[in-house]
This record gives structure tokens, C-alpha cells and sequence, in this order.
């Protein structure tokens, strides 16, 4: 085998187990309608405890 | 459910507008914005003001709550078939329209809850719990999350 192909197989594998993580852009208060019902939603799920397990898979700011 | 409701376009993708006919025509908007928090958006929901603002505390007395209401369902239905994987946050935007969302749920979970699984905001020692909606509860939830049955 190939070094180029040794490296591209190393870093396949190196790159096999790291995690991406996709942060989702905060949206602008001009791209909503309702800026103040955001800032409130956001309040209120800030450190918000999440009792149900089928919601809230939720990053902390 | 409520069968009644008027029709309504996606005028984008996260965004719908109808128009209440009641005893004036007002031009309604229902906005659905990502809040940065895993699935999480936000459902807005308002008049449209003849300046073009928009006003989501209105009392527009127009005779048709019901409708309006079925009709943000009916949208809530599309958008969550469109997006499976959202979680819909919304509470009102004053304590009156709060009130009147914990009524609508309340007499329709029976029929809601064939199509969602709804979470109920209850502050417990000054944090707010997510808790799973019991239509038995006699405390007002403060807001509400809901998500499509996959």
C-alpha cells in the first residue's frame, strides 16, 4: 500500500469516530415576526428541567 | 377536535398566513422559529396591522376564537407532518391567552392526543419542569410543548 493511501486510510479511520456537532444559527431578531414570544420561549426553557423524556434533547446555552 | 377552520397558505417555509373572516377580515400570521435549543421552535402567532407590524397581544373580538384556533391547529398539523422531529413551544402571550390554551387543550386531549404528546410548564421552586400534560391537573401549565406521534 500506497503512503498516500496509508494516510488517507489512517485519517479514515481517525475521522470514523469523531462526532459533529451541528449548532443550530440563532435566529435573528429581524428574521422573526415575534422577537419578544422568542426571547420568551428562550427564558423559559433556559435551565428548564425536562420531566417528560420524549422532549427536550436540549443543549444548554 | 375542532372541524371547523379556515384555509391558510404556507407562504414560507416555516411561515403561514389566513385570514379570520369574522365580523371584519383580519389578516393572520403563524411563524414557527427555531430557538437554538435541539428541536425546539417557537410557534408565534398574531394580526397583521395595517402598517404591516405585527400584533401578537390583540383582542380582535371578531367572533371566532374557535375558528382562528382550529385553524392554528390545522397548521400546527401540517408544519409537524413537514418537520416530525420539531418540538413546538408556545404559551400565550398574556396570562388571559395562557388561560384560554389550557382550556382549548384540556377539552381536547382526548382527540390532540391521538396525533401528539404534549408537555405541560409548571414553575417548582422558582424553575420551570416540563412535565407530561395531564388533562386531570387543576393547575394552569405556564406554556406548552408539543410534538407529532412518529
Amino acid at each position: 500500500m500506497s503512503a498516500t493511501k496509508k494516510k488517507i486510510v489512517r485519517n479514515t479511520l481517525k475521522n470514523r469516530n469523531r462526532t459533529t456537532v451541528v449548532i443550530a444559527t440563532p435566529i435573528a431578531a429581524k428574521d422573526t415576526l415575534f422577537p419578544e414570544k422568542v426571547a420568551k420561549a428562550k427564558k423559559m426553557l433556559r435551565n428548564a428541567k425536562f420531566l417528560d423524556p420524549r422532549f427536550g434533547k436540549v443543549r444548554n446555552d | 377536535m375542532i372541524r371547523v377552520s379556515y384555509p391558510y397558505k404556507r407562504i414560507q417555509s416555516r411561515r403561514y398566513a389566513f385570514v379570520s373572516d369574522g365580523k371584519k377580515q383580519i389578516q393572520k400570521i403563524v411563524d414557527f422559529v427555531p430557538i437554538g435549543k435541539g428541536n425546539i421552535v417557537n410557534l408565534g402567532f398574531g394580526d397583521v396591522l395595517p402598517d404591516g407590524s405585527m400584533d401578537d397581544t390583540a383582542n380582535s373580538n371578531n367572533g371566532n376564537i374557535i375558528k382562528v384556533l382550529a385553524t392554528v391547529i390545522d397548521i400546527l398539523r401540517d408544519f409537524t407532518s413537514l418537520n416530525p422531529h420539531s418540538e413546538v413551544f408556545f404559551t400565550g402571550s398574556t396570562d388571559e391567552r395562557t388561560k384560554l390554551y389550557n382550556r382549548i387543550i384540556k377539552m381536547y386531549y382526548p382527540t390532540f392526543s391521538k396525533e401528539f404528546v404534549v408537555a405541560g410548564a409548571l414553575m417548582i421552586q422558582d424553575r420551570i419542569h416540563y412535565s407530561p400534560y395531564d388533562s386531570e391537573f387543576d393547575q394552569e401549565y405556564l406554556a406548552f410543548l408539543v410534538k407529532r406521534i412518529s
